[in-house]
């Protein structure tokens, strides 16, 4: 087995969590200096943090938390009495994200390869993304008159499609290889792409959530009064027309995010570069040299490939712009 | 989950406490927490880098909890599921933070790239453990520069101690995923620590 085979098992063997392997990755340490090396310094490593201090609770953390919480049931108890109606916001917000994770899986699934082995899955989100979409048509047509004791069931009815629709994608994704799950998560968690807007609307929360319902969005995010999302540049001429001429946007700013992805870009040169001059060194060297040269090798292209997914997903997203929709407030 | 209340009492029921809070009950929804607050909060902190920003977000996520437990699934772990919001919550503050500074001046690598050439001495000492102040604020320090993917995991298993199972239900990621985090993480830290030394090393020299 090869050292970087080893170390990546270390990993796993100064956590507790290799189940096998053990004797080899303890054999291997006894006789290469480079991994014990590196066996020692991920110890220290994990020494240092597991040794940094635990903070107390600010002296007033449970004062203030006790606060916020009597407004919270002050304000839940104006709702109740006022406008038993959003209620029905609550199961309506999170069907726009089970839309989102479902989308998301898909629309990452298709610019992806290897997508013969998928097929099945995909069948299985498009269909969670059906059943989530009919139970928003049933839901539309009832809250209306439904009491809030009868929407809290059906709210709860309404977790346990959650649980499934996630638990479908979530499987899906544990049959891709690594690098594509990477691949799928990182797409959840970073700015990607270039360019984007943030609209201030004077609308209500529904109202927008509709609006946005009719187009072709990507990683939709609703917040208390915001929506965050994805869409393909070339719809979004479309949208902002459409936008403006239906609602009063208040406020429109730019966002740009290329100073961002360039400097991923710079950042995956310097490191190639780096990586070659290595290679070369390690080339050169003499073969006692070699061996510690080989686990900074290993370590700056392990750097690299950091890079390479980061600047996957930006292509993903080259053709997408981001959109943020805030709600003035009323 | 073992938790001694005033009267030393050991509650037994978790479940209890939450349909209590469910229905407004402020009192057992401080009970509820009580054991998971300070956690929450050192992982917040060491995910946003600073105490302030640590008390907000452990709080505003309380919060999300708070009105949520109707959403709470009574058969899962609790804890997960407060931790999650935390760690969702803290996400999204980071996003927002972004935003606001719109194409910032982030630290771009490069200069950085170079530096790794002339190191000599690899590894980190292996008898400088965190002992003093000035360590612990280095650590501090460079876990902030790891890049936010990473950290999460590498707070959550080499700060918190949590596993890699649980994590992977904490962030919702695979356990494979978790795993290739973890070693880019730490390999980042590291890095990280090794230039800062230098750095500093070469400071020294130079005052010399």
């Amino acid at each position: 087995m090869k050292c970087a085979e080893i170390q990546n098992l270390i990993q796993e063997y100064v956590d507790g969590e290799l189940t096998h392997s053990i004797d080899l990755v303890e054999e291997h340490i006894k006789s290469c200096d480079a991994c014990k090396a590196f066996y020692d310094e991920t110890m220290e490593l994990k020494n240092m943090l597991s040794g940094l201090d635990m903070l107390e609770l600010p002296d007033d953390f449970e004062t203030s938390l006790h606060t916020k919480l009597v407004e919270v049931n002050e304000a839940l108890e104006i709702e109740k009495k006022v406008t038993p109606l959003k209620k029905y916001r609550t199961p309506m917000k999170w069907v726009g994200s089970i839309a989102a994770i479902a989308l998301v899986s898909i629309a990452v699934t298709r610019i992806m390869p290897f997508e013969t082995a998928m097929d099945a899955n995909f069948a299985s989100m498009e269909m969670a993304v059906e059943e989530t979409a009919a139970f928003d048509n049933a839901m539309a047509d009832e809250a209306v008159e439904e009491e809030s004791m009868e929407m809290a069931e059906a709210s709860s009815e309404y977790t346990n499609t959650e649980e499934d629709t996630e638990e479908s994608v979530v499987t899906s994704v544990m049959k891709m290889d690594t690098d594509n799950q990477v691949r799928m998560f990182t797409a959840q968690n970073m700015v990607l792409a270039p360019k984007g807007t943030v609209y201030h609307v004077n609308v209500s929360f529904d109202t927008a959530e509709t609006f946005i319902g009719n187009y072709d969005y990507r990683d939709l995010i609703v917040n208390e009064s915001s929506f965050e999302f994805y869409m393909h540049q070339e719809d979004v001429l479309a949208f902002d027309d459409a936008l403006k001429t239906t609602f009063g946007v208040t406020e429109e700013v730019f966002i740009d995010y290329s100073l961002e992805i360039e400097s991923v870009k710079i950042a995956y040169e310097n490191q190639k570069i780096l990586v070659e001059q290595l290679e070369a060194d390690y080339e050169k060297a003499s073969e006692s040299d070699k061996e510690s040269l080989k686990v900074d090798l290993d370590t700056e292209k392990s750097i690299l490939m950091g890079f390479e997914v980061d600047l996957n997903t930006i292509k993903v997203y080259e053709n997408y712009q981001q959109i943020i929709i805030i709600l003035n407030e009323e | 989950m073992v938790y001694l209340s005033k009267g030393v009492k050991r509650v037994e029921n978790e479940k209890d406490l939450i349909i209590q809070s469910i229905s407004g009950d402020i009192h057992s929804f401080e009970v509820l927490i009580k054991g998971y607050q300070k956690m929450a909060y050192n992982v917040a902190y060491r995910i946003m880098g600073n105490e302030e920003d640590a008390k907000d977000m452990t709080q505003e996520a309380l919060i999300k909890v708070y009105k949520n437990l109707s959403k709470f699934r009574m058969d899962s772990s609790f804890s997960t599921w407060l931790y999650r919001i935390v760690m969702n919550t803290c996400k999204d503050e980071l996003r927002k933070k972004k935003l606001k500074v719109v194409s910032i001046d982030q630290p771009i690598e490069t200069g950085e790239g170079q530096m790794h050439m002339d190191i000599e001495d690899t590894g980190l000492k292996p008898d400088e453990v965190v002992e003093s102040r000035e360590t612990q604020v280095e650590v501090h320090e460079a876990l902030q520069e790891v890049s936010e993917t990473n950290r999460v995991v590498v707070v959550l298993r080499d700060i918190k101690g949590f596993s890699y199972a649980e994590i992977s239900e904490i962030i919702e990621v695979p356990v494979g995923t978790i795993k290739s985090r973890i070693n880019r993480g730490r390999q980042e830290l590291k890095n990280i620590l090794m230039n800062k030394r230098k750095q500093s090393i070469s400071l020294v020299r130079k005052e010399v």
